[in-house]
């Protein structure tokens, strides 16, 4: 059976740029969200998006429609946002600038930990600990909101998958976040 | 799904919960983002297209012409002369109401034409000179260049080097709003020494009268229809309306006397139809209805 999605990308690979139109609309705000929480800047991460889509646009004849579209994007702009990190240093920078999840001068336990520190903390291990494919999930599921069967659909895997790699995530957040917990 | 929920709760609930508290900006607006997507993808065909001697405009012909349109247009030149030679040299693109579109000259230089305009130029464009006839409105990024960059509308000629600024000629106003750079405006009915307008100025003048002084612009984000927005400072309402028409192509009516007069001053965000009359009526206290394929203010 064909889904909608494959239709879609039929008709990408055919040019046709209503298609493309459609799929763009359905992905642009979940890649935005997506992307904006591994770059946390408001205008790379809307850079990265449409660079996205840009090149998918110039690769369409090479388009698998057995795959899931998702899981495409989300490759491209993790590679876009490495290039981003490499050439801007901007991790080393945030690393700096940021309440880190490794600098030793933690604040005692008696002063509880701030919420927002743990924010950060949680932020910065899924950005730097979890695997892709992991993440990709995590942030689908947390970030997104979506639940579990959305995300299998999305993705083109089974529920089980996505549970898996769920727990997976958090069992090696909890590692690296067991000051805060 | 049951014991997965239960599973997490019990294991990690501090962690799901707080994960999904982080704060992160909302994602743009999936239209704006999708015209700018049309851009870019327009913009990458175009370079694509065209090798970077040569530039082949979309309206006037095909960039392969076939071989019966190669003798018609030996015909047509020997026959003709030098109109028919104008003509088949002369490149032009061409926008209706309600349509914006971005192209690079042959010498890189970016324009983007607003609505209901229409920018020519010669394909012996950059050879010896660069220079292109206006009407309408066009926003340049001229790239520096061996010669300078000339905008003719009518009578009154512009003349830069390498910056980017904006263009209108609407009926018999021209204005002229400088962000980068230093332009010169001359208007040979008048015959004065060119005005220099630098940047952050503008100049707004009659094509009769000689272009007088530049005047501060006084917002940042000018000219309003390069950020998708409407920017009015005193600004008759028959003159504003206009604007939407331009933009939106829809036909709106003034039906009381009186009102063409009341001036709008402020910025509206022009990416909604609806929003942009529901803002115009707030501010000029009148109300609108819609009949006839038209919008009326009464």
């Amino acid at each position: 059976m064909q889904t909608p999605e494959k239709k879609l990308l039929e008709r990408i690979k055919k040019s046709n740029k209503t298609a493309f139109k459609d799929l763009y609309y359905i992905h642009h705000p979940v890649l935005f969200r997506y992307v904006v929480y591994r770059i946390r800047d408001r205008e790379i991460a809307e850079d990265i998006v449409q660079e996205t889509f840009v090149r998918i646009w110039n690769n369409r004849s090479r388009l698998d429609s057995n795959k899931s579209f998702f899981s495409l994007i989300a490759k491209v702009s993790n590679n876009l946002c490495y290039d981003h990190f490499r050439h801007q240093k901007v991790k080393i920078q945030h690393q700096e600038k940021l309440p880190g999840l490794y600098s030793k001068n933690k604040k005692n336990p008696e002063s509880g930990h701030d919420l927002n520190e743990m924010k950060e903390a949680i932020w910065n291990a899924v950005n730097d600990h979890l695997p892709d494919k992991c993440r990709k999930i995590f942030l689908l599921s947390r970030n997104e909101r979506k639940t579990n069967q959305e995300i299998a659909d999305l993705l083109n895997i089974s529920k089980r998958t996505v549970e898996n790699q769920l727990y997976r995530a958090l069992k090696i957040l909890r590692k690296l976040l067991k000051n805060y917990l | 799904m049951k014991s997965f929920d239960k599973k997490i709760k019990k294991e990690f609930k501090l962690l799901w919960e707080m994960s999904s508290e982080i704060h992160l900006p909302e994602p743009p607006n999936t239209d704006d983002a999708w015209m700018e997507m049309e851009q870019l993808i327009e913009q990458n065909e175009v370079k694509t297209k065209l090798s970077p001697a040569r530039f082949y405009p979309k309206r006037k012909f095909s960039p392969q012409p076939r071989f019966a349109y190669v003798i018609a247009a030996v015909l047509m030149f020997t026959l003709l002369g030098q109109p028919a030679y104008l003509w088949l040299t002369t490149e032009s693109f061409i926008t209706d109401r309600g349509e914006q579109i971005s192209f690079n000259l042959p010498d890189d230089s970016k324009i983007r034409l607003n609505a209901e305009s229409e920018l020519t130029f010669r394909s012996s464009f950059n050879e010896k000179s660069r220079l292109v006839t206006l009407s309408g409105e066009a926003y340049f990024d001229v790239q520096s260049g061996s010669h300078p960059f000339i905008i003719q509308h009518e009578d009154v000629s512009i003349r830069v080097v390498g910056t980017q600024f904006n263009v209108r000629t609407i009926e018999n106003e021209i204005e002229v709003a400088v962000n980068e750079g230093i332009v010169l405006v001359s208007n040979d009915q008048t015959n004065d020494n060119p005005v220099h307008i630098t940047k952050g100025q503008f100049i707004s003048f009659s094509k009769k009268e000689s272009p007088g002084t530049p005047e501060a612009i006084g917002h940042d984000q000018y000219p309003g229809w390069i950020y998708n927005k409407f920017i009015f400072n005193q600004e008759n309402l028959s003159v504003v309306c206009k604007e939407i028409e331009r933009k939106f192509d829809v036909d709106i009516e003034l039906e009381s006397d009186g009102l063409e007069t009341i001036t709008v001053t402020g910025v509206i965000d022009a990416k909604d139809l609806s929003r942009v009359l529901h803002t115009l009526s707030s501010l000029t206290n009148r109300s609108y209805k819609f009949d006839n394929k038209r919008y009326t203010f009464y």
